[in-house]
Formats: structure tokens, sequence, C-alpha cells
């Protein structure tokens, strides 16, 4: 059977939690027999391949973006770029033709939606609206009332009609395709509300990795004489505000060989506004920013780590870190928030849940003051990996009837 | 838990986008299957300014497949795989060449046809005319014979032979961005090495690293050629940098392997010299399988060696330096060449080591050179297997060794070979090559003349000492020095 996958983001080099969820669902789609094409309709970036695998629909190349229709969206443009980038290649009709001649040379049996927004673009598609070709919903949160907190965050005033309309467009996918995908049973709920029809949940995994391997082994300026808590996050807003909230109040008291260790594409947004807070005059020693770092120095500072931090206060679907800081064997301090989708595992030894930034404090100093125990490789338990996590999307794909 | 094993890549990382010489094929051969042992704890590790570095597991199994010929566009290197039989082509014609090996194997040019019938016209001539002269003069005559040959090579060969273009390596400080994450090292891990100690792998800031934490460290000795036979060390290079580099190597390692029983008593000998108390030694039997997979061309061997597919050649195969006594080779062919009914080419297969330039004088020298005898450079491991393949017999007059790898992937390939009886030869060849005084000539021209008169033979390949089997050995060493008893040796 043909699957395509049809994302806003690229997917096969993840960097963020988005791209890795989409990026293991093609994986394991294809290690379950489907044969999968995969097209991303997006502005290409520098980290992007060229690959024949992934085609790019590069949303960059229209005028759209200087329309009087965006520049009156530009103030809260960046957190509405994917529903934005559906309606930059609707009114581009070089795009769009490019768009759908992929589509058509990918015959597909099957159209995986990663997120909503594409759906304004196959929609009409004649095998669409005839139901040859169904769509699923592979939905990574629930959207709307996501970009409503985001917003409200960033302190913007989005108007309200635009917020609604986000809520109907994905409510109308939800009514419309043949199956939806949520990531939690909270979200699924929320779908079963709108009137989804078959609909499966599919929660973030991790992969099986050793990392026992790494241990003493850290990228400079971190050596074995200091004693580390880390958190790993990208530029999604949540992991900004979620790192001011709950962290930031603790470096003031980290002993000297104490450090807490940022790394991922949060580090830009957040050393911005730490160079324009009181922060900067004392987060010398204290915080480590490492920025968007390999596999490898992520690898090594999983395995080093005194604790995995996820200050998560809100947000939608589940969080991949979450399930890879679980499979990553190591101590965990996080918000309830951030176990959205794995409250299984909040009873577990090596999980604290810490709900202030005095809790957070407490739960980092408590990690940090243990004598580095040697991390004991610890086989994470089936139902935490993708293989496992997927199962339910995989017998739903497995139901589309054959032939045409 | 398994301990933690160190794996160091250091040589393959400094000498990616070159083709594996000895010891970066054990390093190679040994660290490929260690760090594929899913029950061991192993890490790629590089050295670096007295740094040790971790490196990705993925980059690590690239350098160390890296032999050259996949990292490099032929366009950007046209020299390197090229054979040096001919006359050197120029730039050009030498990435046409190159350009055209990618869709075809190449046919001999018709110029070097016409050549080859000028010569053995000549050749006949000239020996009609030695057989008619009268007996006082024949002396003279064929000396001047063979002095008009090697003008007129000298006149026709299109340039005088170049100093060889070094190949472009892979920019260091391109491939060492990825070096980010440092290793400190624990007291329970096993360090293991087996690079170019002189070069690659800082013995001494190891030893010092060690005493602060404790490791234990698992090393090979190949053999004590440098320190012992002072006149085949390159000009400027002091014996003692190689002694200075062995008592570090005892007095770092925890556990000595050695290549052979040769360099094990020699290993020992030494250590009583140097007052040193020698580590427990294993000895290792390299293995002699070569792998087939690794050229750009999959299988396919390449151009520069299938135009040997249809010629009776006597091989040889070895860095070229004044040890490994190529002159001897060349002596014999250049006499046994005149011979009537010697149809035996030479295939020399080897880069340039250390002082090879009076070595390489000698082979650019030889009137042979690209009619009866071949120097081929840059040789893929597949290409290689093709050559042991198709040889007539294989040749090692090597002046000492401290194993003789090349002796017994010859004879891991069922050819008969001729071996000198030096250093650890004899052990390398297990009773099945014929071994001879590398500095007899007279004998080793008997020998090889046999060889050429007899038919192609197959030596009954012995069990061939496997790389899979050399691994183990090293796996089973670095168990045992991780268990405890051992720590207690120094």
């Amino acid at each position: 059977m043909r699957i395509l996958q049809l994302s806003t983001h690229s997917t096969l080099v993840p960097r963020h939690g988005g791209q890795f969820r989409s990026h293991h669902i093609g994986r394991c789609l294809e290690q379950a027999g489907f044969e999968v094409s995969r097209i991303a309709v997006c502005w290409r970036t520098e980290h992007d391949l060229d690959d024949a695998r992934e085609p790019i629909i590069d949303v960059r190349q229209t005028n759209y973006w200087s329309s009087a229709t965006y520049r009156a969206a530009r103030a809260w443009g960046t957190y509405f770029a994917d529903y934005y980038a559906a309606f930059a290649v609707a009114e581009a009709p070089h795009l769009k033709s490019e768009l759908y001649a992929k589509i058509a040379a990918a015959r597909p049996d099957a159209i995986l939606l990663e997120h909503p927004w594409t759906w304004l673009l196959v929609k009409t598609l004649p095998g669409v609206t005839s139901g040859v070709v169904r769509v699923v919903y592979s939905s990574q949160n629930v959207e709307a009332p996501l970009k409503r907190r985001m917003a409200r965050e960033a302190g913007l005033t989005v108007p309200e009609d635009l917020l609604v309309a986000v809520e109907e467009f994905e409510r109308d996918l939800v009514t419309s395709a043949w199956a939806t995908v949520a990531c939690t049973p909270t979200d699924a709920e929320i779908f079963l509300s709108w009137g989804a029809g078959r609909l499966v949940v599919a929660n973030n995994g991790a992969i099986r990795k050793r990392r026992d391997n790494l241990l003493g082994a850290l990228p400079p300026p971190l050596s074995p004489e200091t004693r580390f808590a880390l958190f790993v996050g990208s530029s999604h807003l949540p992991n900004v505000s979620g790192f001011f909230k709950f962290l930031a109040p603790a470096l003031l008291r980290l002993r000297p060989h104490e450090r807490i260790v940022i790394t991922g594409s949060m580090c830009d947004s957040i050393n911005a506004r730490i160079a324009a807070s009181p922060l900067r005059h004392y987060q010398d020693r204290r915080l480590v920013s490492l920025g968007f770092v390999d596999e490898l120095v992520l690898d090594a500072l999983l395995a080093n780590a005194s604790a995995i931090l996820l200050p998560i206060e809100y947000g939608g679907g589940s969080n991949v870190k979450t399930a890879e800081a679980l499979a990553a064997g190591r101590p965990v301090i996080a918000t309830k928030s951030a176990f959205r989708g794995f409250a299984e595992y909040e009873a577990l030894s090596s999980v604290t849940l810490a709900e202030t930034p005095e809790a957070f404090e407490s739960a980092i100093r408590d990690a940090l003051s243990k004598p580095p125990s040697d991390l004991k490789y610890i086989e994470p338990p089936r139902e935490l990996l993708w293989e496992a996590t997927l199962d339910s999307l995989i017998a739903l794909l497995r139901s589309i009837p054959a032939g045409r | 838990m398994p301990p933690r094993i160190l794996v160091d890549i250091s040589t393959a990382w400094r000498m990616s986008g070159r083709p594996p010489v000895g010891v970066s094929r054990v390093e190679r051969e040994i660290a490929r299957r260690l760090l594929d042992d899913t029950m061991l704890r192993s890490l790629p590790v590089v050295f670096w300014a007295n740094t040790v570095y971790a490196v990705d597991r993925e980059n690590a199994i690239r350098a160390l497949a890296d032999d050259g010929r996949s990292s490099l566009s032929p366009l950007l290197n046209p020299d390197s795989p090229d054979c040096d039989g001919g006359a050197r082509p120029t730039t050009t014609s030498a990435r046409a060449s190159v350009a055209h090996a990618t869709q075809s194997v190449p046919r001999p040019g018709l110029k070097r046809r016409v050549r080859r019938i000028v010569r053995k016209i000549a050749s006949v001539g000239a020996r009609r005319v030695i057989r008619l002269t009268p007996a006082r003069a024949k002396a003279e005559v064929e000396q001047s014979f063979l002095h008009a040959r090697n003008v007129l090579v000298a006149l026709l060969r299109s340039s005088p032979p170049q100093p060889r273009q070094e190949r472009v390596p892979r920019p260091v400080d391109v491939i060492n961005r990825s070096l980010l994450v440092v290793v400190h090292p624990l007291r329970d891990d096993i360090v293991w090495t087996c690079g170019l100690y002189s070069h690659c792998v800082p013995l001494r800031q190891l030893a010092e690293m060690k005493t602060r934490t404790g490791f234990r460290l698992a090393s090979i000795c190949y053999d004590l050629i440098r320190v012992r036979r002072a006149e085949w060390n390159p000009e400027g290079y002091s014996t003692d940098v190689f002694v200075a580099n062995t008592v570090d190597l005892l007095d770092a390692s925890d556990m000595i392997f050695c290549i052979s029983g040769y360099v094990q008593d020699d290993l020992r000998r030494f250590a009583a010299e140097s007052g040193r108390r020698m580590p427990p030694s294993k000895l290792l039997v390299l293995g002699a399988d070569l792998p087939r997979h690794l050229g750009s061309s999959g299988d396919a061997p390449g151009h520069q060696v299938t135009r040997f597919a249809s010629k009776r050649f006597a091989l040889t195969v070895g860095t070229i330096e004044p040890r490994k006594n190529y002159s001897l080779l060349l002596r014999v062919w250049d006499e046994l060449s005149r011979e009537p009914g010697f149809d035996l080419d030479l295939a020399i297969v080897g880069n340039e080591g250390f002082g090879a330039a009076g070595s390489t004088a000698e082979i650019w020298a030889s009137p042979l050179l690209g009619d009866r005898v071949h120097w081929l450079r840059d040789v893929a491991d597949n290409d290689l297997a093709f050559l042991y393949d198709r040889c007539h017999v294989f040749l090692c007059p090597s002046l000492d060794e401290g194993w003789g790898l090349p002796v017994a992937e010859a004879l891991a390939h069922g050819r008969p070979v001729i071996s000198s009886d030096r250093g650890g030869l004899p052990e390398a060849s297990r009773g099945q090559a014929t071994l001879l005084n590398p500095l007899d000539k007279a004998a080793w021209m008997g020998a090889v003349r046999r060889a050429a008169a007899r038919p192609r033979e197959e030596v009954r390949a012995l069990a061939t000492p496997t790389w899979d089997a050399a691994a183990a050995v090293v796996r089973e060493g670095l168990l045992t020095l991780a268990r405890d008893e051992w720590r207690g040796f120094r």
C-alpha cells in the first residue's frame, strides 16, 4: 500500500519534536511494509536535504509573503507560519501545480497529513473528494488551543476570528478525514467531541539506544568535575517560557561545580532574553548554553546528566523529549504537563514531578548533590519505543481496503 | 556490565582518504570488529592535540572504511590511481583515462602495442647479432646493446619521471570539526590502540593520563626493526626516536599483543636491555582475508589491475623502502628477462614509505619498467585480491619483517610463495613457502626461473588466518585485562 506523508516540515533529518514524530512514523511504516513517499510544504532551510525521497515545495517562492493579506498578519505570523504556508501555496499556481504533480506521481492509496494545514491543498483533489484516496489526519496536538496559549504567552493580540478559523479548519479536517490519529487520550477526546469517525491514539515514542559507552565523555566546557542537569528543547515557545519560569530561578543557588545545560534551537531565544535580563550578570559558570548540537554530543550529555529537565508548562499532544528522557534511563525532573501522554510513568522512582520554580530548584539541587552514579543501561520498555507507540496507526492503515 | 573499550582509530582518522597500509589495515580490521561487537561497550576515539575525543560511530566506520577511493572524486586527483608501468600521463590524458575507466576497462593503446612489437624485434635482432659475434667481443657487444637500449628508453620516455604528487587527503581541519566530545577516561576503561605510535598515538600522554585515572592500555608491537636496524631508517630520523617510542610502549601498556613469536622474543630482549619489565604479551596472528567490497567500484577490480588478467606475472606487495629489498627483484628481473623463454612479468604493489627515495629511484631507473616490471600504487583491497588470485608466484625478498602479512595473504589465496627467511617471515609462511636468503641473488634467480618455467600451480591453501579470529584474540585479551587481578601488574 502506498502512503504519502504530507507535512509542513521536512522529515528526513529531524531536528525538533514534530519532525521526529513524522520521521519515525515514516520509518516505522516502511518497516511495516508500506510504500512511503514524502512531500514537505515548507520554508526550505539550510538543514533540509535536497533528496528525491522527500521533495520540498518551498513556500518561500511566492509573493504571498509581501501581500497585503500577510502584511496584516505579520505581527503574529511566526506563530501561524504553517497555517499561512498552506494559503501561500494555494495562491501560487506554480507551487500548487508542482505539489499536485508530485502527489499524482506518488499515486497514494492514503495521504497522511502531518499537521492539519495542508488539508486546504488536498481537500479538493478528485481522488480525495471521491474517497478513492483516504486522508488520515496525523495530528501532533490540537492546534487552536495551543496557538491561543502561545499567542497569549508571547503577549500578542491575535484576532479572535483567526483563532476561530484555525479551529474550524481543524474541525473540518477531523470530520472529513477517513481517520484521525491523536497523540494522547486527551487530544482524542477533543477530536471525538468534534465528530471524528475513526480515531486511534498513537503516542510519541523513543528509540532504543545505548549510551553507557559515553560516560565521562563531555563536550567542553563541561568536565568530569562538573555536575549538570540537562534541558533539551527546540525553539517552540513552551520550551523557552518553561526555562525562564522553572529553571532560571534555580541558577541563583547552584554550587560552583553545578551547571544547568541547555541545548537545542531554543538556546538562541533564551540567550537573547538573558542578554537583556539581570541573568546575564551571574549566568556564567551556572548556565551552559550549547545551542543545537549533533547526535554524539547530545548522547554524551544524556549519558552524563545528573538529571533531565522537562519544565514544560503547557502544550498539546505529548512530548517526544519526555519519551526520550524516560528511555535514556536518567533521573527526570518534570512538570505534570510534560508527562501528557505518559502518565503511567509518573510514579517511577526516577521521575520527580515539580510544579513550581521552588520545587524544580529543590529537585535539581537534590539530583546534583548525589554522587554521579554510573549509568546502568536499562532496556527501555517496548511500550516506550516508536515501534510500539505507532502500532495503532499501522493497524489503522492496514485496515484500509486494498484496491481502488 | 562489560568493560568500556576505548577503541583508538587515530591512524585511520588521520590517514582517511588513503589506501590502508599494514598498520592502518590492522587498526581498521580490529577496530571495526570491536565496534560491531554488541557485547562490548566500545567507543571509537581519536587522539588529537593531547586530548582523547569521542567519535560518532558512523563517522568512525566511515573513516575505517575509507580506502581513498570512496571519498575523493577521481577528477580531483587524476594522478593517484594510475599505474606507473608506462610513460606518466599528462594531467589531461590522466583525466581522460580516469574518465574512460569509469565506463569500461581500457585496452592497451595502439602506440603501446607498436612499441612492444618494436621492442621484441630489436630484442630478437640483438640476440642474433650477439650469437654471431666472436666470443672475444661478445661481452662488449652485449654491454653496448644494453647501453643503447637504456639511452633509447630515456629518449623515448615522454617526460622524465617526476616525484609523485601527494594524494589530496581529506582536510584534517574539516574532519576534525566533528571532534566535539572530550573523553575523560575512567578507572575501569580499557584503551585499545594499534596505530602508528610514532605519529598518531601519543603514548607518553596516554601513560600520564593512565597514571591519573588508572585505566588499562593494550597495544600491539609490530616489530623493532627501526630500533635494531638504524641503516634502514630515513635520513634525519634518529634511532633514538624509535627506541623512545618502544620504551613508552612498554611503560604505557598493560598488555602487548605481538604479531609473531619473533617480535615477542625481540621485544622481551629489548625490555631487558632497557631495564623495563615486559608486560604480559599475547601472540596475535593477523588476518589474511582481504575484504572485497571496499572499493568504490564494489566487487569489480579497478582499471589499473584488470590489464594483469591476461599476463603471467609474479607479485610482490609492500611499502617501497630499502628494507623491502626490491632492488634484488629488479636485478633478478634484469638478468632473467634476457633469458629466452622467460615470460614472467613483475608487479610491485606499494606506496612510498619512509625514506623511499632511493628505492623509488631504483624502480624508476629500471629499463624494464613499463615493459616487464610494473609498479602499482594506491591499490584498493579488492584490486589487491584480484592480483593475488591471478599472480603466478608471490615473492617477498624483505630483509626483515615482524610478520609478513602479504605472505600470509598470498598463501590464503593459494599461491606459491618464495620468501626471505628473515624475521617473522618463516612464521608467516607456515612451512608453505620456499625460504631463501634475501641476499643470495643466485638462489632467487634460480627459484624465480624455476617458478616461471612451471605451469601455473595451485598451492593447497592453508586455513586462512582471519581478521575475525584476530579480533577475537584481542577481545579475549581485553576482557582478561578488565579483570581486577590485572590491575596489580604494575
